[in-house]
Order: C-alpha cells, then sequence, then structure tokens
C-alpha cells in the first residue's frame, strides 16, 4: 500500500506543481524572460531555475498535504477527483509545452509516461482493499454468529440448572412447611401495623380487637402487656384462646380437636372450701353452650394462674394423661389431682360415662423450653398450647419470643390465628 | 321357805359374823351360773354388773351395761323383779338363793351376717352384737374388684344402714342377709310433664306427659303439648316456667337437671319484670344478693364490687363471669338473659 500510496501521492504533487508553476511562474517566467532578455543571456539562466524550485516545491508540499487528508477521507470520491485532474492537468501541460521552454518540456513529457502505469497501478489497487474489507466484516459476523451459538449453549444449560433448583426446592418444600409456618417472618407491612399497635400515638382506651363470641375488647392499653419484658394479662391470653378455637373449628384435619379454657376456669375450679368446687364450673361446659363434649377432645388445656405466673395443665384424653407444663421447670402435684377429679365428675355428668383416673399417668413433663427472663412465663404458655394444639413437639426457644409477640399482635389485630 | 328362813335367822343369831353375808347365784335360760358373796345390806346392782361383765365383754362402762341390761332384760327372785338399786334384806333373801336371768330378746353370741348385692356377690362375716357393722361393709368393698363402682346404699328389712349401726341396734339376727344397692345411672330418657294453664270455668290444666332425651331441645315438649290442646293456642301467649324460673325453649333437660315426673307449667305470658335479683359471688367467697334494673348497666355492679372489697384484692380490676363468659362493662341482665337466682363470679384480673 505505501509502496502503491507513495506513487500515487508523488503524481499528483508533481501534477499540482506543474499547474502551481504555470501559475507562479507564468508572470515571473514573462517578467523574468523579459528581464533576461533586458540583461545579458550568460548570468539570467542560472538564477531563474533556482527561484523557481524553491518556491514552486514549498507551495507543492503544503498544498499536496492539505488536499492529501480530504483524499483519504473520501477514498472514491478522492481517486475520482485525482483521475479529473488528471485530466485538466494533461491539457494544462500542452499549454505549458507552448508557453514554456524547450528546458521544461522534457520533464512534461517524462511525468506524462509516468502517470500512465501510476493509473494502472491505481486500477490495480483500487478493488484489492475492497475485497480485503468485505471479508472482514463476514468474519465479524462469522464471529457473532459463534458467539450467539455459546449464548444458546449457556441458556441451555441456564434452563437445565433451573430445573436441578426446582426439582431441589420442590423436594425441600413439604418438610419446611410446618416449620416455616410456624416461624414465618413479618411483612414490613406488619411489623409497621404491630409498632403502630404497640408504641403509636393514640388513645390508650381506644378499642383495637373486639372479639364478640366471647365478649373480649382489647384496648391499646391492654396490647402494651405484649411490649416486649411486659406481662400478659388475661384478655389478650383468653382472646388468643378463643382464636386458636376458631382456627381448630376452621381446619379440622390440621389441628387436634382441643378444648381451650380460659384462664378464670381453674381458680374458680379450686377455691372451693376444701380446694374444689365443681358447681361453680358445671355449667361453663354444657353441650348447648360449646356444641361439644369434653370426653370427645383430644386434648383440653387448662391455663393456670399462680399470682403472677403462668403454667399450662393439660388433660390428654387419648393418650389418658395428665400433663403440667411450667416455664419455670417448677412441679405441682395438686393441679393434676384437682383436673383427674374434675374430668371424672365431668364426664359422668355431661356423657353419662365413667372414666377412672385412678390408671391415668401424671406426666412430668421435663424436657420442654424453659424461660430465661422474667416476663415470657404468658407467652411460653401461649406457645405450649399452640404447639400442642398442632402434635408438634416442642421446636421454640427463648430467642423466639420477641418474634412471637410481634405474630400475636398481628394475629389478635386480624381476629385470625394462622 | 318361811321355815327355812327363820332356821337361818335363828342359827344366824347364833354366829354374829356369819349373818351378815350371804351368797347369792345368778342363772340364765342359756345355762350361764355366777355365784357372788356379798353383805345383806349391799346394793344388788354388784350382782347384776358381775353378772353382765361375765357375760357380755364390751368396752362400754358398767354405767352403760346396766342401762343396756335394764332395757333388755330382767332380774326375777321368786316370781318379783329385783332391781340394782335394792338389798338383798329388802328382798329378805336367804344363803344360796337363786336370781333369774330372763333377756328380753337380746342375744349375747356373735352374730352372723352376710351382705349380698345384685351381682351375686355374697360376703359373710361373724362379729359381736355391739360392734360397729362398717366392718362388715369395709369387708365387703375390700372382696369388690378394684373397678366396681362403690356408690351405693346397704339396705335391711326396708331401710338404709349407716356405717356406725350396730347389729344390735338394728335387731339383727343370726343368719340375717344386709343388700348393697347401686346408685342407678341417670338415663339418657326423662319422662317430663307439662301442664297448662286452669281455666276460666274451674276446669283444671290439661296435663301431657312425653319422654324424651335429655339433650332434646324443650321446644319439643311445648310444640307436642300445643298440638295436643290445640285451644289453648289459640287463646293467646303463653310462657313455660319451671321451678320458678322461665324455661327457653332452645334448652334442655339436661341444662336444668330434670328428672323423671318432673312438670313444667304453661302460665299466660305477661310482662317480665323490670327487676331482676342476681347472686354476686367475690374473691372472699362472699355471696352478695343485688336486685338490679334489667336495663341497667352491668358496670355499676362491678363498681359496688369494687368499693366493697379490700384494695389488694383486685390489684390489676375485676372482671365479671357468667357461666364461664366474660360480662362486659356496657351489657344489661337483659342482654345476657340473666334470671332471679343467678350467679355472677368476679375476679381479679390475672398478669403474670
Amino acid at each position: 500500500m505505501t509502496a502503491l500510496a507513495s506513487p500515487f501521492l508523488l503524481p499528483h504533487r508533481r501534477r499540482k506543481r506543474p499547474l502551481d508553476d504555470s501559475h507562479f511562474h507564468g508572470p515571473q517566467r514573462h517578467r523574468r524572460r523579459r528581464l533576461c532578455l533586458c540583461p545579458a543571456a550568460f548570468p539570467s539562466p542560472p538564477i531563474p531555475p533556482e527561484a523557481a524550485s524553491s518556491p514552486a516545491f514549498d507551495m507543492g508540499g503544503f498544498l499536496s498535504f492539505l488536499r492529501g487528508k480530504p483524499r483519504h477521507d473520501d477514498a472514491g470520491l478522492g481517486v475520482y477527483r485525482g483521475w479529473v485532474d488528471v485530466r485538466s492537468r494533461d491539457l494544462s501541460v500542452a499549454t505549458a509545452m507552448e508557453d514554456d521552454d524547450a528546458g521544461f518540456g522534457p520533464r512534461l513529457v517524462v511525468r506524462r509516461r509516468v502517470g500512465d502505469p501510476r493509473k494502472a497501478a491505481l486500477e490495480a489497487a483500487a478493488p484489492r482493499p475492497r475485497v480485503k474489507r468485505e471479508p472482514y466484516y463476514k468474519e465479524a459476523l462469522e464471529r457473532m454468529r459463534s458467539h450467539d451459538k455459546r449464548l444458546g449453549e449457556l441458556a441451555s444449560l441456564v434452563n437445565l440448572e433451573e430445573e436441578k433448583l426446582a426439582e431441589l426446592r420442590k423436594a425441600a418444600e413439604p418438610p419446611k412447611e410446618d416449620l416455616s409456618e410456624l416461624f414465618t417472618p413479618l411483612t414490613a407491612e406488619e411489623e409497621n401495623e404491630v409498632h403502630n399497635c404497640l408504641f403509636g400515638r393514640g388513645s390508650s382506651t381506644e378499642i383495637l380487637a373486639l372479639h364478640e363470641p366471647s365478649n373480649i375488647e382489647v384496648s391499646r392499653e391492654k396490647f402494651r402487656c405484649l411490649r416486649l419484658t411486659a406481662w400478659l394479662n388475661d384478655e389478650v391470653i383468653n382472646l388468643y384462646l378463643e382464636l386458636l378455637k376458631e382456627r381448630e373449628a376452621r381446619e379440622p384435619k390440621r389441628f387436634l380437636k382441643c378444648h381451650f379454657f380460659n384462664t378464670f376456669f381453674y381458680k374458680k375450679l379450686a377455691c372451693g372450701k376444701n380446694g374444689y368446687d365443681y358447681k361453680s364450673v358445671k355449667r361453663w361446659t354444657t353441650r348447648r353452650r360449646l356444641g361439644y363434649e369434653l370426653i370427645e377432645c383430644d386434648k383440653i388445656f387448662v391455663p393456670v394462674h399462680k399470682d403472677v405466673h403462668w403454667c399450662l395443665a393439660v388433660i390428654n384424653m387419648k393418650e389418658r394423661t395428665f400433663q403440667y407444663l411450667d416455664s419455670l421447670g417448677c412441679v405441682d402435684h395438686h393441679v393434676p389431682r384437682v383436673l383427674a377429679r374434675y374430668i371424672a365428675e365431668e364426664v359422668k355428668d355431661k356423657s353419662n360415662k365413667e372414666i377412672d383416673t385412678n390408671t391415668w399417668h401424671e406426666e412430668l413433663v421435663d424436657d420442654i423450653p424453659l424461660q430465661q427472663n422474667g416476663w415470657d412465663c404468658g407467652m411460653f404458655m401461649l406457645k405450649y398450647i399452640d404447639f400442642h394444639s398442632r402434635g408438634l413437639s416442642m421446636s421454640f426457644s427463648q430467642e423466639n419470643m420477641e418474634y412471637f409477640r410481634k405474630r400475636t399482635v398481628m394475629e389478635i389485630l386480624r381476629l385470625r390465628a394462622d | 321357805m318361811s321355815k327355812r328362813s327363820r332356821s337361818a335367822m335363828s342359827s344366824a343369831g347364833e354366829e354374829v359374823e356369819a349373818s351378815t353375808l350371804i351368797t347369792l347365784r345368778v342363772k340364765d335360760n342359756e345355762g350361764v351360773r355366777i355365784t357372788c358373796t356379798m353383805r345383806r345390806t349391799d346394793k344388788l346392782r354388784v350382782l347384776i354388773g358381775f353378772y353382765l361383765d361375765m357375760v357380755t365383754p364390751t368396752d362400754k362402762g358398767k354405767g352403760a351395761a346396766v342401762a343396756a341390761a335394764a332395757g333388755g332384760g330382767v332380774f326375777m327372785h321368786y316370781g318379783r323383779c329385783v332391781t340394782g338399786n335394792r338389798t338383798p334384806a329388802d328382798y329378805d333373801m336367804e344363803d344360796g338363793d337363786e336370781v333369774s336371768f330372763f333377756p328380753d330378746g337380746t342375744r349375747t353370741m356373735p352374730v352372723t351376717l352376710t351382705v349380698k348385692d345384685n351381682k351375686g356377690r355374697r360376703v359373710t362375716h361373724t362379729m359381736r352384737r355391739l360392734d360397729v357393722i362398717c366392718t362388715l361393709f369395709r369387708l365387703y368393698f375390700d372382696m369388690l374388684p378394684s373397678t366396681a363402682p362403690r356408690e351405693g346404699v346397704f339396705m335391711y328389712n326396708g331401710r338404709e344402714i349407716s356405717f356406725y349401726q350396730t347389729p344390735e341396734k338394728c335387731d339383727m339376727n343370726d343368719g340375717d342377709e344386709i343388700t348393697f344397692h347401686l346408685f342407678s345411672k341417670p338415663s339418657t330418657f326423662v319422662t317430663l310433664t307439662i301442664k297448662g294453664s286452669t281455666d276460666d270455668g274451674g276446669r283444671s290444666g290439661v296435663v301431657v306427659t312425653r319422654p324424651m332425651r335429655r339433650t332434646d331441645e324443650l321446644q319439643r315438649l311445648i310444640d307436642y303439648y300445643f298440638a295436643m290442646v290445640p285451644t289453648d293456642d289459640q287463646n293467646g301467649e303463653w310462657a313455660v316456667t319451671y321451678g320458678g324460673r322461665q324455661v327457653g325453649g332452645e334448652e334442655t333437660p339436661a341444662d336444668y337437671e330434670m328428672e323423671d315426673g318432673d312438670q313444667l307449667r304453661l302460665v299466660p305470658a305477661s310482662k317480665p319484670s323490670r327487676f331482676v335479683t342476681i347472686d354476686l359471688l367475690t374473691m372472699v367467697k362472699a355471696k352478695r344478693t343485688y336486685t338490679l334494673r334489667r336495663t341497667d348497666k352491668l358496670q355499676g355492679l362491678m363498681d359496688l364490687c369494687l368499693s366493697r372489697e379490700p384494695a389488694s384484692m383486685y390489684r390489676h380490676g375485676c372482671v365479671l363471669i357468667y357461666e364461664g363468659r366474660r360480662v362486659q362493662d356496657s351489657q344489661t341482665p337483659d342482654d345476657l338473659k340473666l334470671e332471679d337466682g343467678d350467679t355472677i363470679h368476679a375476679i381479679a384480673r390475672q398478669v403474670g
């Protein structure tokens, strides 16, 4: 290219030079010729060639540089213009021959001869770069196409991996469902709702939750017992037990058939003269009121309140067992005895059947999670009931209590336990 | 006799010491013979007590024995009744005389009793007549299987025997049987009677009897009555009462603990009284009776309860409970359908 380009450029420069020379040298030569004719013949010939050659070369180089750039920019146009210039130069050269001396004539003739092979060279060189460039584009396209193929392969790989992941997730979902349901984190909206309920501004006597079947209304002040480090009160506990009962009635297959006594039941049962008073609670569990009888239940939950502490007693009708769960790990043998006497009398009175509670077992539950502070006994009792009513093992601990408090607030606000 | 006594007196006169002593004998029809020497001026109570002590050994004192003997038999001496307050001299007894004892139906031998029940079990036990009979009952209970029911009564000659009576007190004889009757379970059916109101013409109300399940609604019985007596249905509105309380049709005999033969009365429906009298049972087992207007809010009752109780009792407040349900402050007796005699419990709020 360079070899080809250089003669391509050089003839242009040379051709331009004659034009320039003709333009500049015309009047100068005329003047010089007059001067030459006027002065002596010997000193005049050596001075004009030197003066003419030096400005001609300078001007030619400058013009060639200026014209060179557009030529590079417009390859086809440049060639075409070059061609047109050659023709015009040919004509100009002819005029110059006529005007110029014999000394300049042989130079022009030499240029013409050189111009023809240059044209041939240009003609030969012109298609070559075109031919080379087009294959380059094709090669680029082929490369792109190859990349596309690779992308396709990657896409298929991604699909395969996604299918594998889906299968793994499907395989993993069933065992996690129960636990995820029990420990489902609250959404941002729910968190905000709970926060507004516990710490929001508003009248403390504003009723935020009203449960009509049980006549329990929970005000904002009552909800504050579900804050961290606060003790639970009977409204919140009794309302949550009512929600658990509704949950079981809503989905009888998922939950055991249970009965949830309210927190005042054991207080009335155990406050008689001899520490036992059945008549006070006889009308609490009529079939008309409950819709069922206690003997039909799998488990009966009795919350036990001890001055400032909440415990739980469970009558397991299916396994014929009395359980006593205390989040402080204490043991009380009096509660199961009172409940044994009660359940025998209740079943005899309501269902006309005999239960020999002497053969029942009193199970001392000693592998339950225990509380590690002084304010979570109520929440522990609620969670004992929740997990027992599902038939699950106690898989929670003290660290979950903050979450359970928030979840309990949310469930009470919506009057629906999940 | 007189000769003997005269000769004895003459011989006694000869020996001053011998005349003051006398040897007497007591015999009964069972062949018991006891002999006792005593002074002529001693009271015969000594002889009688000695005999009873020998015949009926018991932990009771002599006074009780004498009292029992006095009621149970008689001592005779030649056709005259002998009492413990007299002396041998009073009865002109001679040395070697005999006193006869005739028991008044009282046996001194042990008695063998049997307890039987409707399952064919028989438990026999021989015991003293003056022992308490609970030893026999305890033996019967011990012989029972551990799972057998033990609630019932012991019957003898149509009377119930308590644990601390004695065979003698019950006039039991050797070989008698005591029957143990179990308390029967309440049946699932109950026969109830509903009686109409007295007619203007003085004719008594119609009585309709119908058996029904304890768990059926009483509305069926009421409908049955009006089906049997259409004229009463045409006369106007009625209210059914039982035990002085109005009965709701959706309630059941079990709710009112009705038994066979109980009667419901049909009375003309009148406006219920504007007042209701209820009992308030507080934490200190104090039962107070209040008469409220049916339209008053029960918050007043709660405030009254709080004002009369120690402040420390209801530290966190008070809750009214009616049949296991919480009572709201804004509710009225009409909302809870309270009737006269109902009980409301006041319980302290629980926090923990």
